[in-house]
């Protein structure tokens, strides 16, 4: 067994290159789990947890390009909760602390699971992922890259580098809903981000389908409601056919975790309550 | 299939893993390799927090550290908390507010506490209630309720103010 | 190194006195991680263990090939069945269950064949390579279908009934009473203990064998495995290993036999460890309940009459199922006067995975109905539901369902009173983090409902039904310092710390020994189980020491010619009351002393036909008030505060007593609103932390301890009551009562499922 620890990614696309069936090692946090379980056997391991290119994260104008390697505990940041509010909100709900401390935000792509936390965010943000190999870079949509329970578009070789997402100037949030106050796996989760200049509500929907939606039907809906120039908050009516659209928009499963009628009932509830902390409401009071 | 050998600093002291299997995490190299059994295995997902230690000074779960990916990083366990080498010995800070609060029922959950607590008020020197039960929101403990052990975080925030005066 | 690092209970600790928050004596090695729990023992030549169990819940095993296993590199052993050296099944009430499945398995996670390899990767390889060929059959898998059921076991698919029948049956015959009727259930609980089932077997050198285990009852674990060894009980010997808790998972075996038999069949110590996934598998869980009961009462509310019919489900093997249903039985309409009742208890065998203690063992489940009952009278009647309580309170002299009259304490309407009457410190916070849903923020302020309930309950401390329970304890005075041997099991409830307050109290030391908790050399101390260690071992320690007291006593009356009376042990000395003599305690014991007792109870009797008899030692009460937060349109709740009254005797030490109040109650809370084993077709679906969810201090409010009422029992050492279980019985039933209160829900199950609120309020919305 071959453990290489890069420190640059070239070092590491190098390495992938090599061996193409390597395991490929951020925090951890997921595949160690299955290590530990006998579920996964560890053949030859390109560690990348050390590589500077990973970690941190830029703005290029109204682009943010988040390194893969950027922890949760590192979103933590104010500045960069400034700048992408409802991913700074949803790494406060992943884990515990210490899996804050190691997981990434390149490792919740790469596993892909409908409740991944990350997920909900970045589909809503439209976001574009970017991965490298030895022979060169590609961009996928989000869409793309996470195509289905736990599948996502890496080829061999193939390297998670960073995320783009839009800078919005708008009110972002995320909510998410499991049956104890901490360390859960979300049941349903909801991110709403406004987008003002593009007079958009996007909404994205966790752990209601096997890959995160978005709800396209209620964001049209909503956006051609909303009050763009005025600041009228929409009405208890607009609130209501919003939750109700985007509660439609999901299609969940019965599980261990949760019934479908229970993960739908609860995406209408949280997308209601999410328009009305961006936008406010008028008519009947906010329930 | 086996590793190379690596290298660790643990509790300040070099070590040396020459014939580690691959797939071991470092809970289990700690406690099965190098001696120190003080991070527990109560869960190995992730999931209770009793391995916790400090990798590169943050608080990990060490049954989600892969080993040998560990190499060079300095860790810290509870049995590098003090100086106390088994019985005897000055205990740290935290130590001595969880034995003085009678925070220690079983004990399993105690040490990946230790850690928490160590890491919280290092970075928080004066936390509320609130941010104590987020800081240990990843270590589960089955026989306390919590009451105890956010008293002896009372302690041992106290205790420090005490030593800085 | 070839030593084998024993439990560090083995020390020297620093007494005071009963009554005093003195520090347990192996805290500091649980704080610098040098105490030795059982997964840390480790032996040079060790070996590791693993058990390969069956996936299905119902087969026939049509064949077993452990050659590619055996084939396997680094692997010493693979066991099965055939290979099982003495008696072929074990059990704690009945013999019912294999050490490894041979024709047939009954639950999914049996042991069907073990194995011994030099590397744990090696073990799961081995293990891998079993063959065993299944013929899978339709699991039975409700139980209310178990008594009518071919039997899935040639005992029978019933393994008890009591049927309950106290004072005039035709009591509510008759006009003008109130009725109410509900049904409700309780799902299945796990202990959720941190400390995985593991331990070390080391082969001896006469052929017999020693076990370092995790455990709560040595002797009657050595005995079932020198009964499977097919070995003279002498040849096992047991000693007791760190426990990472235990909460009655550990009562019966798990890995024992198993353990001994690899190490004696590989000549090697053999260590093993389950996983945690593999624990949720390995032990026993709380029995489920279906309970459906009738409440009659006259207009005022005093109680006519209760009827209940109570259906516990066992799962695949007896463990402690028969005590359990009595328990449930004798103590289902809670802490009342009740002059008429008729109670069916059942518990039946399913091919569900087994059940058996958890503590609080029957009466958490009955509390939750009782409680749920008495708040729907209270509705009923338009009446306060804390003075119907009160109305109808137990009290000494009472008579309960079982005919026995209350002889000793039982402040039932204290506990309440105190709990009631305390203020509550709860507030409403601004902070998000705080509301339910925590930091899903998925609640603002307006989201939240706030509702507040008291429940109490009661139960019986010790072991019941004429079984002969005793604890064995020796104390030795050499040189003024005082060893006690005792094999009650430290499970972390905080023995340890009381026998040097017993033997500080007693013999006026500020030290004390205590030797290893073993089999050999000494008797059995009975279970740590039942609330019954502080009595029945403090009890046998305290009598060893009184002993050892007046033999101290004798001597020096008779060297200093002083009368017996006349002298006390104070503070490492003997002195006389008159002043004219002082010696010092290690002087006087040069000569050692000893004393060698066995501690017994007062006898109890069996349940007759009707469920009648004198059959318990003694009881405790305890109330919980809970003030919880609800999200109603998600089902998202915060417990936000809990406050209790507990009946306790005599307090033997504060700051442990605190400890078990807190820590049961969060048991409580957990079952209340997210714990339980979810179990599919006699499969478990969530057999990890990540899906089997324990509150974490997020989950967990403060624990405001309104009183503790030190009403002293006669006949218990000091006068105290076990407190270990009432803590998780009224909580639970107080948790769920405040959710009805916040919502009008009726709630009938726990644990409380979000959807089962939000849901319930959905579809109240659109009905109306």
């Amino acid at each position: 067994m071959t453990m290489t620890i890069a420190l640059t990614l070239d070092d590491a696309c190098a390495a992938l290159a090599a061996d193409p069936t390597a395991t490929v090692l951020a925090g951890g946090t997921d595949l160690m789990v299955q290590v530990n379980r006998g579920d996964h056997s560890i053949g030859n391991v390109v560690a990348i947890d050390r590589v500077p290119e990973l970690r941190g994260w830029t703005r290029e104008g109204d682009v943010l390009r988040i390194g893969a390697g950027m922890t949760y505990a590192d979103m933590a940041d104010p500045g960069f909760g400034a700048l992408a509010p409802a991913l700074g909100q949803a790494a406060r709900t992943v884990g515990s602390p210490q899996i804050r401390a190691t997981g990434t935000i390149g490792g919740n792509l790469a596993t892909a699971s409908p409740a991944g936390d990350m997920l909900p965010v970045l589909v809503a943000l439209d976001a574009v992922v970017e991965l490298r190999s030895s022979d060169g870079e590609r961009h996928l949509p989000l869409d793309e890259f996470v195509v289905g329970v736990k599948a996502n578009a890496l080829s061999a070789g193939e390297l998670i580098v960073a995320v783009r997402v839009p800078v919005l100037h708008g009110h972002q949030e995320f909510m998410k809903v499991g049956p104890r106050n901490a360390m859960v796996i979300s049941v349903a989760s909801l991110a709403l981000v406004v987008d003002p200049s593009g007079r958009t509500v996007r909404v994205g929907l966790g752990s209601v389908a096997p890959v995160p939606l978005r709800a396209t039907e209620a964001e049209v809906m909503i956006g051609g409601r909303i009050d763009w120039e005025g600041g009228r908050p929409p009405t208890a009516g607009d609130a209501d056919r919003f939750g109700q659209l985007v509660a439609d928009a999901a299609r969940p499963i019965d599980d261990h975790r949760a019934t479908a009628a229970y993960r739908r009932h609860v995406v209408g509830v949280m997308a209601r309550r999410a328009l009305v902390r961006a936008f406010g409401m008028v008519g009947e009071e906010a329930a | 299939m086996r590793t190379d050998p690596y290298r660790l600093t643990v509790n300040g002291r070099p070590v040396e893993v020459v014939d580690g299997h691959a797939g071991e995490s470092l809970l289990f190299v700690l406690r099965e390799r190098l001696g120190l059994p003080g991070s527990k295995n109560a869960c190995e997902e992730g999931e209770c927090g009793s391995c916790s230690v400090l990798l590169d000074g943050d608080l990990v779960c060490s049954c989600l550290v892969l080993a040998a990916a560990a190499a060079d990083r300095h860790v810290v366990t509870v049995e590098g908390l003090s100086d106390a080498d088994g019985e005897v010995g000055p205990l740290a800070d935290v130590q001595r507010a969880f034995v003085e609060a009678g925070a220690v029922q079983c004990g399993f959950c105690t040490p990946g506490l230790l850690m928490a607590v160590d890491a919280l008020l290092c970075e928080e020197p004066d936390p509320d209630d609130l941010t104590v039960r987020e800081a240990i929101s990843g270590n589960l403990c089955r026989c306390t309720g919590y009451g105890r052990i956010l008293e002896a975080v009372d302690r041992a925030a106290a205790m420090r103010r005490e030593a800085r005066s | 190194m070839s030593e084998v690092r024993a439990t560090q209970t083995r020390g020297r600790t620093r007494p005071s006195g009963i009554g005093e928050s003195v520090r347990r004596p192996d805290a500091i090695p649980k704080v610098t991680g040098a105490f030795a729990f059982s997964s840390d023992l480790r032996h040079d030549r060790m070996l590791w263990g693993g058990t390969l169990r069956s996936p299905h819940p119902s087969a026939r095993i049509s064949s077993i090939d452990v050659g590619p296993a055996v084939a396997v590199t680094g692997v010493h052993a693979v066991l099965t069945h055939s290979d099982v050296p003495g008696r072929a099944t074990f059990g704690l009430e009945h013999l019912d269950q294999s050490v490894l499945a041979g024709d047939v398995v009954r639950y999914a996670g049996e042991p069907v064949a073990i194995v011994a390899a030099d590397h744990p990767d090696t073990v799961r390889r081995a293990l891998d390579a079993i063959q065993v060929e299944y013929e899978v059959t339709e699991p039975l898998v409700d139980p209310s279908r178990a008594e009518t059921a071919t039997p899935i076991h040639p005992d029978g698919n019933l393994i008890r009934r009591i049927h309950l029948r106290h004072g005039d049956p035709s009591a509510a015959d008759r006009e003008g009473l109130v009725t109410v009727e509900g049904t409700y259930e309780v799902g299945m609980q796990d202990q959720a203990f941190l400390g995985p089932e593991s331990g070390l077997a080391i082969p001896a050198a006469d052929g017999g064998v020693d076990l370092f285990v995790a455990t709560q009852w040595l002797h009657v674990d050595r005995d079932q495995v020198a009964d499977c060894l097919g070995m003279d009980p002498d040849l096992v010997r047991l000693t007791l290993a760190g426990v990472g808790g235990a909460f009655g998972a550990r009562e019966d075996l798990s890995l024992h036999v198993h353990l001994c038999m690899l190490a004696l069949h590989t000549g090697r110590p053999v260590k093993m460890v389950y996983s945690r996934h593999e624990s949720f598998h390995g032990h026993v869980h709380r029995h489920p309940a279906r309970m459906w009961y009738r409440h009659h009462a006259e207009p005022d509310g005093t109680l006519v009459r209760v009827e209940a019919r109570l259906l516990l489900d066992g799962g695949a093997y007896a463990s402690s199922s028969g005590a359990v249903i009595a328990n449930a039985t004798c103590f289902a309409a809670g802490p009342y006067r009740v002059p008429s009742a008729d109670i069916d208890g059942v518990v039946v065998r399913t091919n569900n995975p087994p059940c058996g203690a958890m503590r609080g063992f029957g009466a958490v489940q009955t509390c939750m109905a009782h409680e749920a009952q008495m708040d729907r009278l209270a509705t009923a009647l338009d009446m306060d539901p804390i003075d119907l309580r009160l109305k109808n309170a137990l009290a000494p002299g009472d008579r309960l369902l079982t005919g026995q009259v209350l002889t000793g304490t039982l402040p039932v309407a204290e506990v309440i009173r105190t709990c009631a009457e305390h203020p509550s410190a709860a507030v409403r916070s601004d902070e998000p983090m705080t509301r339910p849903g925590g930091a899903g923020r998925t609640a603002d302020a307006d989201h939240v409902v706030r509702g507040e309930a008291l429940a109490v309950g009661f139960k019986n401390l010790m072991f019941s039904e004429g079984f002969d329970d005793s604890s064995a304890a020796r104390c030795e005075l050499r040189d003024g310092v005082v060893t006690i041997t005792c094999a009650c099991a430290e499970v972390g409830q905080g023995f340890v710390t009381l026998i040097g307050q017993i033997t500080s109290e007693v013999l006026g030391v500020d030290e004390v020994v205590l030797a290893p908790v073993e089999t050999t050399g000494i008797g059995s101390a009975g279970s740590t189980s039942a609330s019954r260690q502080s009595w029945m071992s403090g009890g046998a320690v305290q009598k060893a020491c009184e002993e050892v007291r007046a033999a101290v006593v004798a001597r020096v009356a008779v060297t200093h010619d002083v009368p017996v009376d006349d002298l006390v042990l104070v503070e490492g000395r003997v002195e006389s009351l008159s002043g004219s003599v002082s010696v010092d305690l290690a002087e006087a014991t040069a000569e050692p002393l000893s004393a060698d007792v066995v501690y017994r109870h007062a006898p109890t009797s069996p349940l007759d036909h009707d469920g009648q008899g004198d059959a318990h030692v003694s009881f405790a009460v305890s109330a919980h008030r809970a003030i919880v937060d609800v999200d109603p349109d998600l089902g998202l709740v915060r417990v936000v505060e809990l406050t209790t009254s507990q009946d306790v005797g005599r307090v033997l030490n504060p700051v442990q007593a605190v400890g078990q109040l807190e820590g049961g109650a969060a048991q409580g809370v957990g079952l209340a609103v997210m714990e339980e084993v979810l179990v599919d077709g006699g499969r478990i679906r969530n057999a990890s932390f990540t899906d089997y969810l324990v509150p974490t201090a997020l989950d967990m409010p403060p624990v405001e301890i309104a009183a503790l009422i030190e009403q002293p029992e006669p006949g218990a050492p000091f006068g105290a009551k076990g407190i270990g279980e009432p803590p998780c019985i009224s909580s639970t039933a107080a948790v769920v009562g405040a959710l009805r209160h916040a919502t009008g829900l009726e709630l009938a199950r726990v644990p409380v499922r979000p959807a089962d609120i939000a849901l319930a309020e959905a579809q109240a919305g659109v009905d109306r």
